[in-house]
Order: structure tokens, then sequence, then C-alpha cells
């Protein structure tokens, strides 16, 4: 067994910028036994010019929750060191100490002879765009409301950039990518990286399908009309309260977002850079309503989840707008089926790497179909596990014509039991989540994109 | 030969099970693979979140059979292996006799155009 190795924080700023912590948080007990490259703990952290203010940060409005994890070195047991917690808002806010790469926070007792220098903490930086600045919840990392969260390695390996996967997120996929705590720190430790994992979540509308196709397309003036628009008919009808605003800004902000221009600035140890798009693009079929509201004089398209629309959910001002400005849409699977190849198309044509599409189950477990003879033709318009099927097969014609990939749940789930894993068809267990993981790394990695090799044990 | 049709239980956790829409009525002769009617599934009342996992299912019949009397009505709540129905296979028989068995049916989760999809 190796001699107890001091860990220490190491370093975060580059040359050229300081950087300030909160106190740390821990993740681990006294003496826990941990696996190389599992999370010790994490910190708020602040990295600044020499000179200037907050605001002078690289790290532009997500400086507001920029946190560091800490991982393992090595298998061992782990000692975090008195006095590097002080508990309170001293361990939300990052200016409870100045980060010093040089200061020791714990112990650790690896298991195994580990090499000359191997104790270097790894650093796992983590940050999230505010749906708005004003929405503060630093009750853990990245425990805010995101409109993007995303999570990479600090290290700097040749200093090129990490290639980098954005995920469209809905409900199947998205915590599948960003795991249990929403900081990635799951498929960060399953894959041997470098990578930058960044989620795009349902802030609002939906952001696959029709959403991410129009979006991709829409001008500022367009935009600037959907908010005069909505400004009008605020003024025109019911007088608009705090949910109202609330849903209004959140719609405008979820609008204006393009999901292939990031314009992320990534901080490693070796500087600071900025990734413009992302490499490679996930989304989901659930991401794309059947059924969409249909602006009556500008043509867009607002494809929310019916949920978000009752009654005890958005202002009457809001209700207003939505009765009076749109018209309720149901499309055919045809016409769903070439907004997708569309929508792929130009994905391809806007990002260098794969696009990955997860189809969804074919099966419920509910059904029990001796024939379809009570079902008028096309059967995609009124059974639902057929739509799926037609779905599967289309993403598979799409794979040939467009090289775009397909994330298989419904194979997987066939697999794992869809009544455990995705009793209600939507929503994946933690073991389904991690099968996900596994096969979207599988699916990027035979596609060239290098950093989703499997992790070495 | 008197059957019934029982609300099949379409989940295996609690669940809120509702008469979305009839397609037929009493009397009416329903050959194998007519519609009878449309279950609305709502899983909110065990699956607690914020997207409430609503889904429609079909009935429909697998043998021919006159549908003599109607048990529940378009909105009505039905607890799984609550009575839906009397049928019979001939048009004259007295609907109080015994109950043979089952009526056999397929159920087939449909598209359905509503609010909380």
């Amino acid at each position: 067994m190796s001699a107890t190795l001091p860990l220490r924080l190491g370093t975060v700023a580059p040359e050229g910028l300081r950087a300030q912590r909160s106190g740390l948080r821990w993740l681990v007990r006294e003496g826990q036994r941990v696996g190389a490259g599992e999370l010790l703990g994490y910190c708020q952290l602040g990295v600044l010019p020499p000179k200037g203010g907050i605001i002078a940060s690289p790290m532009g409005m997500e400086r507001l929750d920029f946190g560091v994890a800490f991982s393992a070195p090595c298998a061992g047991r782990v000692r975090p060191h008195a006095g590097t917690s002080r508990g309170g808002m001293l361990d939300r806010l990052r200016a409870a100490a100045s980060w010093e790469p040089e200061e020791v926070v714990a112990e650790i007792e690896p298991e195994a002879e580990v090499p000359p220098g191997a104790g270097a903490l790894g650093l796992l930086f983590t940050t999230g765009l505010r749906v708005n600045p004003q929405l503060a919840m630093r009750s853990g990392l990245l425990s805010g409301w995101y409109a993007r969260r995303r999570a990479w390695w600090g290290e700097a390996a040749d200093g090129t950039l990490p290639p980098t996967l954005a995920c469209l997120g809905s409900c199947d996929i998205a915590d599948a990518i960003a795991g249990e705590e929403g900081d990635f720190r799951e498929f960060h430790a399953e894959i041997a990286g470098p990578a930058h994992l960044v989620l795009l979540p349902e802030v609002m509308p939906v952001t696959a399908g029709v959403s991410a196709l129009e979006a991709m397309r829409r001008t500022p003036a367009e935009l600037e009309a959907i908010s005069d628009g909505m400004r009008r008919a605020f003024a025109d009808g019911p007088p608009p309260g705090a949910e109202d605003w609330l849903f209004a800004g959140s719609l405008l902000a979820a609008l204006g977002r393009n999901p292939v221009v990031l314009d992320a600035p990534l901080l490693t140890q070796a500087g600071i850079a900025r990734v413009a798009r992302p490499d490679a693009i996930l989304f989901s079929l659930i991401g794309d309503a059947r059924t969409v509201l249909r602006h009556r004089t500008q043509g867009w398209t607002l494809a929310l989840h019916g949920y978000r629309l009752q009654p005890d959910w958005i202002g009457p001002a809001t209700r207003a707008w939505l009765d009076a400005a749109f018209v309720r849409q149901t499309r055919s699977f045809a016409q769903q089926a070439a907004e997708m190849a569309e929508l792929v198309a130009a994905l391809r044509a806007a990002i260098p790497g794969p696009v990955v599409v997860a189809n969804q189950a074919t099966t419920t477990g509910r059904d029990q179909l001796h024939a379809y003879a009570a079902f008028d033709a096309p059967l995609s318009e009124q059974v639902a596990a057929v739509r799926n099927r037609d779905w599967t097969l289309l993403l598979t014609e799409l794979a040939r014509s467009h090289g775009m990939l397909v994330l298989d749940v419904d194979a997987i789930l066939a697999e794992m039991g869809t009544a455990a894993h995705m009793p209600d068809g939507t929503h994946p267990s933690g073991a389904l989540q991690a099968a996900l993981r596994q096969e979207t790394a599988r699916l990027l990695r035979e596609a060239g994109l290098p950093g989703f090799a499997p992790r070495a044990a | 030969m008197i059957l019934n049709l029982t609300m099949p239980p379409l989940a295996d956790v609690e669940a809120g099970m509702s008469v979305h829409a009839l397609h037929a009525a009493a009397g009416a002769l329903l050959a194998p693979g007519g519609r009878l009617l449309d279950i609305r599934l709502d899983l909110a009342a065990s699956v607690q979140h914020d997207c409430p996992p609503v889904s429609f299912h079909r009935i429909v019949v697998r043998q021919r059979v006159w549908l003599r009397r109607l048990l529940v009505t378009a909105g009505q709540e039905v607890p799984p292996w609550a009575p839906i129905g009397l049928f019979s296979t001939e048009p004259d028989e007295p609907e109080d006799g015994p109950v043979a068995g089952p009526l056999r049916v397929s159920v087939a989760m449909v598209l359905v155009d509503h609010d909380g999809a």
C-alpha cells in the first residue's frame, strides 16, 4: 500500500487570471472508500482578470453559478481536512477564500501503488446559464434553473478544445446525460474524455423537432415581431400578473436560442477558449410534439407539452393571448417526418459531427391487440405503437440518407423491461439512464468523435 | 349467451381511468373489430410529477355480439374490474340470464387530441 497522498487543489486559473472560491462542500465522509475519478466535493468558483470587477469574468453570465468539483486521483480512503468546509453562505459564495493551487484540502490512502505526482485532484468545471440572472439557487452544484448547463474537465490535454456534445433535453434523455444530480458526473466518470457535455433543457417549449428547426432559422426581426405581438396582446387583454410576465419572458428567451449557436466560454488549465457550436447533437422524438399551437398571423410554431397549459399553471393574460393568437394544429406523421428530415439535414450542415436521435418505446405492455381492423388507415395516425414503429423506420431511413445515428431506446427497453425502467413511457430509471449514456457514448465513439471511449478501470 | 365486460387493469399502479368516448350504444350489433369505447388513463394519481402521463386506450370487440346494456357514461371514472357492459351473442336473449363469461376484446393505445398531451 502507498503512503498517504496529500490532495492539492491544483491550478484552475491559467496565467493572467486570479481565482476565488467558496468553502468546500464535501460529498464524502471521513475515511470513506472512493473509486478513482469519484467526485469528493465541490465549491463555487470565480475567475477574474487581475484588474476589474466581477463583470469582467471571462465566464460572462455563466460566472454566476460557475463551480468546480474535485475527483479522486486513485481509489482509496479519503480524509477531508478540517476547516475546509465553513458552512452557511461561506460555502455558497465564492468570496470565502482565494484559490491556492498548492493548498492541501484532503488526503487519500491509496489502495494500490500510485506513481509519483499522481496526487492531483481531477477538476470538473460546471456552469449554467440561468434562465434569468435573478434566479439564484446555490443549494448544490448546478442546482438552479438553467437555459443551458454544462461540465468539462479542466485538464488541458494538448491545447485543443474537447469535443462538445449538446443534448436538446426532454425527460427521456436529458437526465441520462446530466445524471442523477444534474452535474454530468456519471457521464464524465464513464468516458475517458476530454469532452464537453452540454444540456439545453426544455425551459418552456420543447427543444427538439419543429422548435429546433424554427429556432435555427429565426431572425432577430422575427423574434422582435413575436415580442411585439406579445406586448400588444398583454396591453389589450386581461391585466398581466407575475405568472404572465414570467411565462412571456421565459418563452421569449427560449425562442431566441439557436441550438447550434453556443458561444460558450471554456476554462481549462491552459486558458480560456470559446466553443462556437456543438460537435455533436442528441435529441429525442419525445421532444417533437404531435400537436402544436400555430400562430395565426406570424406562422411560427409554439410546441409545448400540454401540461404546461394547465389552468393553474398560466395567468389570464397568457391564456387570452394563446386563445386569440394561436390555432391548435395536430400534425400528420407525414408532416412530422418531413420536418424531421429537414431538421436532421439542417443540423448535419451546421455541425461537424454526428446527429443522434433517440426513438421511443414501441410497446407499452398495455396493448392487447389481435387485429388492426378497428382502426382507420393510416395506422400511424391512430395507434401509438404503430406510429412509434413508423418513427423508428423513418429514423433508420434517415440514418442511411442523412448519416444520422439512432439511439435505439426501444431496443434497450426491450432488453431491460419497459414496466420496470420506463413505466409511463417517458421517464427512465437510473439503470436505463446509465444504459442510454453508455449507448450514446458508443455511437459517438464509432462515429469518430474523440473523448467518448470508456474510461479505463 | 350473455357475456360481460369489466374495465381491464391498464396500469399496474394506481391510475385514474375514465370513459373518454363511447363508440356504440345499447342495442348495437358489433362485429369483430367493432369499436366499443376509448378509455382515458391518467397515471397522475400514482406518478405525481409535473407532466401527467395521460394516454388513451381503445377497446374493440373480438366477437360478434349485441351490446345489450352499457353500464358507463362518457366522462365517468371507472375503476379496474368495474362492469362496463353486458353483451349477448343473440339479439333477443334475456339480459338477466347467467353470464357465460367475459367478452373477448382487444385494447390498443390510440392517439387522441386532448389538452394534456
